[in-house]
Formats: C-alpha cells, structure tokens, sequence
C-alpha cells in the first residue's frame, strides 16, 4: 500500500512536470517550425543538421511526450490499485480525462514533422477511424479539413496541438491539482528533489538520444509500411485479429474501453478484483505489444533521414552507376569493360586529391567528357549530394592508414 | 428584511454575472467553431477531375498488372502543387484494367503478389487479380479507376475514395 501510494505520486508529480517541460520545449519549437506541407520537414530538418538547441529541444519534446504517456498510465494504475479512483471519483474522472487529452496530443503532433512516418501513420491512423460506423467518416472529415488530406490539414492538427489541447489540459490540470495545492497535505521538499532529477534525466536523455525524423513525407511511396507508435502496438495488433469487422476495433473497443475507464468508480471491486484487473489488462497489452513487435521482426527497420539517404543512394548507384563504374568504384562495371571506357577509379586516393564535391556534383548532373551521362533529370539535388556521400564512404581509401 | 433583500440582489447580480459570463464564451466559441464544421465540408480537388498520361497503350503487357506513377498539376485549397500518383494497370484485348493502388481499409499502398492478386502490408488485406478482397479488414474490392484511349495513349482520372466504408464514395478527383 505504501509502495502504491509511492508510485502514484512519484509518477503523479513526473507527469505534472513533463507536462510542464512539454510545454516550455513546445513554445520554443514553435519559434523555428512551419506547419505548411512545403516547409514542415524542411524546417524541422533545419534544425537538427544544425544541431545546437533547436535539435535538442525536439528530442526533448519526443522524449518527454512517451515519457508522459508512461507516467501517467502509471499514475492511473496506482491510483486504481489503492482503490483511490472509488474514495475520490472526480479526481479520478479529471485524471481519466487528462489522460485522454495527452493522447489527443500525441496524435495531433504526431503528424507535425511531415515526415514518411508522420504522413503514413495518420493517413492509417484516421482511415482506422473512417471504419467506425455513421461517426467515423464525419469525425475524420473534421481533423482532416476535408473528405482527404489537404492543404488545411496539418494547420488544423498544428491548431489543435498547440493551442486547443494543450489549453483544455491546462484547465483539467489545473483543477485537478486544486485540491493538492490548498491541503497542503503533501510534504513537498522530497518531490521536488524527485522532480529535478527527472528533468536533468530528461535533459541528458534528449542531449544522448536525437528524435528520429526519416525521409521526407513522400504520398507516391508505394514501399513504406506504416506501423503506430509503441503505446498502439496492442490495438494495431487486436485489429489483425477482428479482420472481419474492423469497427470492433474503431468503434466497439474504444468506447467499451472509455466506458469502463468511467465506471470503474461504480463497480465494486475489491482489492483481489482491483489487482485481478490490472494485472490482466497489463498483461494483454505486453502480450499484444510483443506479438506485433515479432510479427514485423523482417520489416526493415525505419532509417533516419541521413542514413536512409545514403541507403538510397546505393540503390541510385545500382541503377545508374554500376554499369560503368563497377561494384568496387574501380571503374570497371561491364559496361565499361564491354566498351573501353575511359572510367574513373574511386577507390584510388589519387581521384579524391585531384577532384572536389563541387566538381563531381557537376559531373553527375551534367555529364562529362564523351562517355559520363547527365543524372540531372533523374537525380535530385539532395540525391546527388547523397550519392557523392555514399562513393566516398564506401569506396575513398583511408589517407595514411 | 433590509438586509435580506440585499443578499438576494446580490445573488441575483452574481447569476446575472455568471449568465453573461457563459453567454460570451459561447459567443466567442461559436465563430471559430462553425469555421472548423464549414471548412471541412469544402471538396478536396476540382470538380472537372483530372486526367493523367500513361503513356502508349499499345506498350502495356496483355494480362498483367503494371505500376504506373503520374504527376498532374493541382490546385489544393490555396496551394499549388504537383501531385504524384501510383496505379495499376492491365491491358485485356482492346480495353483495360486500371486500379487505385490505395488500399480500401485504411489507405496504405497495395503491392502487387506473383499470383497475379494484391496485398495490403499494413493489415494483411488481400486482393485476387480482379481487385476483389480475399481476406483482411478491406470492406470492399480495389477501386477501379476511369479511363479512356486518346491518340493511341492511356488516359486516366486521378480520383480518390473514401478508405474504411463499403460503399465507394469518391473524396477527391
Ligand atoms: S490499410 Fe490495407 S489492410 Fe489496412
């Protein structure tokens, strides 16, 4: 029982906070994000190849954002276990409530960095709530701004998620912090050396740790597979299992599930039935978590921007450039063994002392001498980059090694 | 009796207070409010649709689904952009077989199989070679899409359909 009540304030105040340093680290983000589909990635990109506080500040808010989902869920759970939610149920309404809000966060800033992840996983996410019978259409329309996905889109989530939800969950927090505050019943000194702990965590966590952000959102993709995120594991896997009537999970599931959240005050359960409960929704949701994790274990795994660029430059480099220039960068691809070609040596030290990016970035794009073709039609800029990144990490010879 | 008509005054102006008070928040609710309902209900593309070039018919292989990607010019809400498309496609005699590649539950993008059918990564729909679901959560068969033949070239409507209902419902296009 001790230990319970422990638990509920250690994660009760861990919550308050990063509440609190969610929402510092989000109006600072606010100052260098665009929420325009053109300019979304690419300010956020911006920031983290700058590094410096821009980047830290979004990992942080990453970060905090699964550490509050954490925290709060345990919150919750302690809170129920000691059968507090039954002694005081509006508290445990708000704090339902509030935790409800937190997710609505989660979704709505999911989208925000536009990048594959975010623009798959909400297509999905709220082609999910389009199943629902009568209500899902009409609710997906009005986080969409539309019947699909447009322009207006990603201002509305960014509306929602940065004023609408945070300012409801302010009120809720405040309110249910009212009682706290005026007892003055809680000796503070302990949780507040607890709380500077988990902020210094959270700082040496979001310093060590970059958020990831992958490619940029691309709607012609057809190779992308979209997964949730770690704490809808369970649903996405439940979904695999009621195939035949999607909307148990959209509809059914859903409001069964608030429904119980809201009425667990009135139920007369003991500490046996409180503990019996717990433990079986704990459970399922490890089971279904795994489950999903070991049925995607041969996806290929999601590569941040840096990495997936350079891997998608070996895959530019077999389409266009093996022919000529080999497997090894040797210059001895078949192409140029059926033909003679006069082909460049990649892996000789010699070609990167006497050729700079600038140059071959030119010769890529625009061809050169009689036998190099142009890639500048094929190529993007940020490819070609990529692709001169990738020749000279696989093939330039260690200098004096 | 002074003092209690007082009190009631009091309480009386306090009501009043907290009627105006409830009455002004509503007011200032009730514009953004409508402003979110009526913006949703703008159509997503143009009215006329748009029609995307896929090349030479006669190239097509005969029986076989092939992807193939567009790019048509658009206007979305204020925004000027280039849209990019991916469909399948399969030449049957004179006519043709033109598929959306978004899948019908949640709007993923389907992959074609070897045997000639389609399947779903996300939630392991799977589609036979007409389009019509074998199994998984798709409420309905592959969207077809509308064509026609100019000049020897394969024309299609980029259209798009409401994911997650049984009933196709065109959303954009
Ligand atoms: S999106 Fe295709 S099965 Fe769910």
């Amino acid at each position: 029982m001790k230990i319970l009540a422990a638990v509920e304030g250690a994660a009760g105040v861990l919550s308050v906070l990063f509440f609190a340093l969610l929402v510092a680290s989000g109006w600072g983000l606010m100052a260098g994000y665009v929420p325009s589909a053109a300019e979304a990635f690419d300010s956020l990109l911006y920031w983290r190849q700058a590094g410096g506080w821009g980047a830290f500040l979004r990992s942080l808010h990453v970060h905090l954002a699964s550490g509050l989902v954490l925290a709060g869920f345990l919150h919750l759970l302690a809170r129920f276990l000691r059968g507090a939610h039954a002694a005081r149920p509006r508290g445990w309404w708000l704090a339902a409530s509030l935790y409800l809000l937190i997710l609505g966060l989660c979704f709505t800033g999911f989208l925000l960095p536009m990048d594959q992840k975010a623009y798959w996983g909400t297509i999905v996410r709220l082609g999910i709530i389009e199943t629902a019978p009568l209500v899902g259409p009409p609710a997906a329309d009005l986080l969409r701004g539309g019947p699909a996905l447009n322009a207006a889109t990603l201002p509305r989530f960014y509306a929602l998620h940065a004023a609408v939800l945070p300012a409801a969950a302010g009120l809720l927090l405040a309110w249910l912090l009212r009682p706290v505050l005026r007892t003055g019943r809680q000796r503070w000194l302990p949780w507040l050396g607890f709380a500077l702990a988990g902020t210094v965590a959270a700082y040496l966590l979001a310093a060590a740790v970059p958020a990831p952000l992958e490619l940029p959102a691309d709607p012609a993709d057809s190779d992308y597979v979209a997964r949730p995120e770690w704490y809808f594991l369970w649903l996405f896997q439940f979904g695999k299992y009621v195939t035949a009537v999607p909307w148990v999970e959209s509809l059914i599931l859903p409001v069964a599930g608030l429904g119980l959240l809201f009425a667990l005050p009135y139920l007369p359960l003991r500490r046996r039935g409180r503990a019996l409960l717990a433990t079986t929704w704990c459970a399922a949701w490890l089971l279904l978590t795994a489950l999903a994790l070991y049925e995607d274990r041969d996806l290929p795994p999601k590569l941040d921007y840096e990495r997936a660029i350079v891997a998608r430059a070996a895959d530019h480099y077999q389409e266009h450039c093996y022919d000529c220039h080999g497997l090894n960068g040797h210059g001895d691809g078949p192409q140029s063994r059926a033909f003679d070609l006069e082909v460049p040596d990649f892996a000789a030290a010699a070609f990167w002392r006497e050729h700079d990016r600038d140059e071959m970035r030119a010769a890529i794009r625009d061809g050169k001498g009689e036998d190099m073709p142009a890639f500048g039609d094929k190529l993007e800029p940020v490819a070609i980059d990529a692709l001169i990144t990738f020749l000279e990490t696989s093939f330039r010879p260690q200098e004096g090694g | 009796m002074h003092l209690g008509d007082r009190t009631m005054t009091r309480r009386r102006f306090l009501e009043l207070w907290q009627t105006l008070l409830a009455a002004l928040a509503g007011a200032a609710a009730l514009p953004p409010a409508l402003f979110w309902w009526r913006s949703a209900r703008l159509p997503a593309g143009p009215e006329e649709g748009t029609w995307a070039d896929l090349g030479r018919a006669r190239r097509l292989k005969e029986g076989q689904w092939v992807a193939r990607s567009f790019a048509v010019e658009r206007r979305d809400r204020w925004r000027q952009e280039t849209l990019r498309e991916v469909v399948y496609v399969r030449r049957r005699g004179e006519g043709f077989d033109v598929v959306s590649s978004l899948c019908p539950h949640a709007g993923c993008r389907v992959r074609p199989r070897d045997d000639g059918g389609f399947v779903c990564p996300c939630h392991r729909s799977a589609f036979d070679g007409d389009g019509r679901p074998l199994e998984g959560p798709s409420p309905r068969p592959l969207d077809p899409l509308p064509w026609k033949v100019e000049k020897g070239r394969l024309v299609v409507r980029h259209q798009r359909f409401r994911s997650g209902v049984a009933e196709r419902q065109v959303v954009e296009g």
